[in-house]
């Protein structure tokens, strides 16, 4: 299995909800051993595969702290994250441990019809059977 | 590209790939499925599970059951038995029966613990009472593992398996999916690119028969659960991804994706989703 494979982009936009919700991003700094991370890609751009990895900035009730993400790179996509927390207070440590445990949202749905997609992936649709009985039972319980 | 769809197992398959299928790939897929029902299935009287569920008794199991009871028997330690094969009698007594007939019986099912009906050497399965085995948690997305491998026997290195929205895919390019949101399956909740990985949802939206009533269910309590929309798991195997999808609905994410590598999403009822930090792709929030 490879993954993660989301574009570019979309990743950056990710680094940008961690560090919004962490406090306010104040600026940041980036290393890496394959190239450049542009700040603000507006076009697409072909990036050099390689290990790149970054180090955002905020400002902390109890001083500055940071978050550092690195990102593996392969043919324009993304095929491996890590988020490595690096807050020295305890509520920014607890904070930075969730965001590398997991993120939480809530979500809005779009319409499928706008996002390309070859495939969708759901409860799984039924069978004629089912779908039967299951219009009978209605039917049964409306009249 | 190719499609072959087809009605299996209660669900819709659609299998694409590069060029249509010769005849003899398409028989060996057909012979692989029926085989698992043949085995697996609890809706036709003729199954292994059937027969097991008429008395107590040693079994050898077919070569295919080790992986698919293995990870059961993972997935119920982890989930602290809430996730189990044994939760067949508890489905048919609320209606989710062979003739579909979606009347609970009223009955007050337990679902017995593991232990104490189930011993598994890896070849035989012995039980101590008769039990209606349910692997509807994992079992199909094991089955779109064992038709990958058929296509890969088959020299049909590139393709996408689709059983009815759980995906297997290997190829040169990835594959963009959809999140159906389970409120409106005219939405999608978020996109994820699927490249040499399965990626398997679980959501009751579609097989709810009565308020309260479908088909994922609490082996603690014997009941549907009421907490979680629908859940997506993205691991190398389909089998894996199946039944943590399922998983999610009684357990910490966190906790699975330690225990099992995978990538989670999981929608909540008050419209909140929680995912892996290393999920591909994107949640629209």
């Amino acid at each position: 299995m490879r993954r993660p494979t989301r574009p570019l982009l979309m990743t950056l936009s990710g680094i940008g909800i961690l560090a919004a919700t962490s406090a306010c991003s104040t600026g940041g700094s980036s290393t890496s051993t394959g190239g450049n991370l542009p700040e603000t890609p507006t076009t697409p751009v072909a990036y050099a595969d390689g290990t790149y990895s970054a180090t955002g900035t905020y400002e902390s009730p109890a001083g500055t702290e940071s978050v550092e993400v690195q990102l593996t790179l392969a043919k324009d996509l993304v095929t491996a994250v890590t988020v490595t927390p690096q807050a020295k207070d305890a509520s920014g440590q607890i904070y930075q441990g969730m965001f590398a445990q997991g993120i939480s949202a809530v979500v809005v749905g779009k319409d499928l019809n706008t996002l390309l997609v070859a495939k969708v992936s759901g409860s799984s649709l039924t069978s004629g059977g089912f779908a039967d009985a299951l219009a009978k039972i209605k039917a049964a319980a409306g009249g | 590209m190719a499609e072959l769809v087809f009605e299996a197992i209660g669900t819709r398959w659609e299998i694409t790939t590069p060029a249509p299928l010769d005849l003899d790939v398409r028989t060996a897929v057909a012979t692989r499925i029926e085989a698992f029902d043949r085995t697996y299935s609890r809706f036709r009287s003729d199954s292994l599970v059937s027969t097991i569920a008429r008395a107590a008794g040693s079994w050898s199991l077919p070569p295919d059951a080790p992986p698919l009871l293995d990870l059961y028997r993972r997935l119920y330690l982890v989930t602290d038995g809430a996730v189990t094969p044994l939760v067949g009698r508890a489905l048919t007594d609320l209606g989710y029966d062979p003739t579909y007939s979606l009347r609970p019986t009223g009955r007050a099912t337990v679902v017995p613990a593991w232990d104490d009906v189930l011993a598994w050497d890896g070849e035989h399965l012995t039980t101590s009472v008769p039990v209606l085995l349910d692997v509807g948690a994992a079992g199909k997305g094991y089955l779109v593992d064992l038709v990958a491998d058929v296509l890969a026997d088959a020299g049909v290195a590139d393709h996408v398996i689709d059983a009815g929205g759980d995906l297997r895919h290997h190829g040169a390019d990835p594959v963009r999916v959809a999140l159906e949101d389970p409120r409106d399956p005219r939405l999608a909740v978020g996109v994820v690119p699927l490249w040499d990985g399965a990626l398997c949802a679980s959501a009751p939206n579609r097989r709810t028969w009565a308020p309260g009533l479908h088909h994922v269910l609490d082996g603690r309590t014997g009941l549907p659960t009421d907490d979680v929309l629908a859940t997506w798991a993205i691991a190398p195997t389909a089998m894996v991804a199946d039944g943590v999808a399922t998983a999610l609905f009684f357990t910490a994410p966190e906790l699975l994706a330690a225990e099992f590598g995978v990538s989670y999403v999981r929608l909540r009822h008050d419209g909140r989703a929680e995912w892996s930090a290393d999920l591909p792709g994107e949640i629209f929030s």
